[in-house]
């Protein structure tokens, strides 16, 4: 019984600690995160969320790949792939125009990796997605719409 | 716990390396209730992946909270071989880390 006791306060004291942590995270990101996109993170519209990370303004282009479902039930996983031939791609960033925060993750692509990227995010309900790529002084960019019926995500 | 949280598998052929990591995470996006407790379950996900190749950071994925729990990323690293090592890291926005390194198969 006691030894229950004190893993229940050590629990407590545990999941305070995290909550302090987080907070001084969210007020100094540039100490923890040097490159991470914090404005652009935080954006809760498609057009700042753009902006933030310098990605607005792209023009369409076929040639970047969106492979997603056409309808998944699960908002909470959706699989996404992007790939792409463009040559010289040096970013890439996933948004979902329907989330409260649209940007779901943003890529630094090196020489080193083809510019190709899968993995599951979080849809809140039906919308677009929108690829945005950068190859030297151009954006692309490219949209998918997929049909969500059990949301997957409140964030904000 | 923290060496068991990346999972990886990378696979060369011809000089490219398919790489599929799982990486055991809840990814609190900060709003959800403890429906116990009632109280929110504070944000915790990861905000940052890289990924090493040859002593050089090749990847790196900023992530926000739009991405699924256990997240799941592919990618191909070019000029590898079999042998070669490559090191995963995250970040959390607590500042929590954990890294693994992996040789391709």
């Amino acid at each position: 019984m006691r030894m229950k006791r004190r893993a229940f306060l050590k629990n407590t004291l545990a999941t305070s600690s995290i909550g302090i942590a987080v907070a001084a995270g969210l007020l100094t990101p540039a100490s923890v995160m040097a490159a991470w996109p914090q404005a652009a993170m935080k954006a809760t519209s498609i057009d700042h969320a753009l902006k933030g990370t310098g990605m607005a303004g792209a023009q369409k282009e076929k040639g970047l790949k969106i492979k997603a479902p056409g309808m998944a039930e699960n908002g909470g996983t959706v699989p996404v792939t992007v790939s792409s031939k463009i040559p010289g791609i040096t970013a890439m960033a996933i948004f979902v125009k329907g989330n409260d925060l649209p940007l779901t993750s943003a890529y630094d692509i090196t020489d080193n990796i083809e510019p190709y990227i899968s993995t599951q995010i979080k849809m809140a309900k039906s919308s677009e997605i929108i690829v945005v790529a950068k190859a030297g002084d151009k954006l692309y960019q490219n949209t998918k719409f997929v049909k969500v019926t059990v949301s997957g995500y409140a964030g904000k | 716990m923290a060496n068991q949280s990346i999972k990886v598998r990378a696979k060369a052929k011809k000089g490219v390396a398919k790489v599929k990591c799982l990486i055991n995470h809840p990814m609190e996006t900060g709003l959800r209730t403890d429906s116990k407790t009632g109280n929110k379950v504070p944000a915790q996900y990861i905000q940052e992946v890289v990924c090493e190749h040859k002593g050089k950071d090749v990847m790196t994925a900023h992530w926000s909270t739009g991405i699924s729990k256990n997240p799941y990323l592919s990618f191909r690293v070019k000029d590898a071989v079999k042998g070669d090592t490559l090191k995963l890291r995250w970040t959390e926005n607590s500042g929590k880390k954990d890294s693994t390194s992996i040789t391709i198969n």
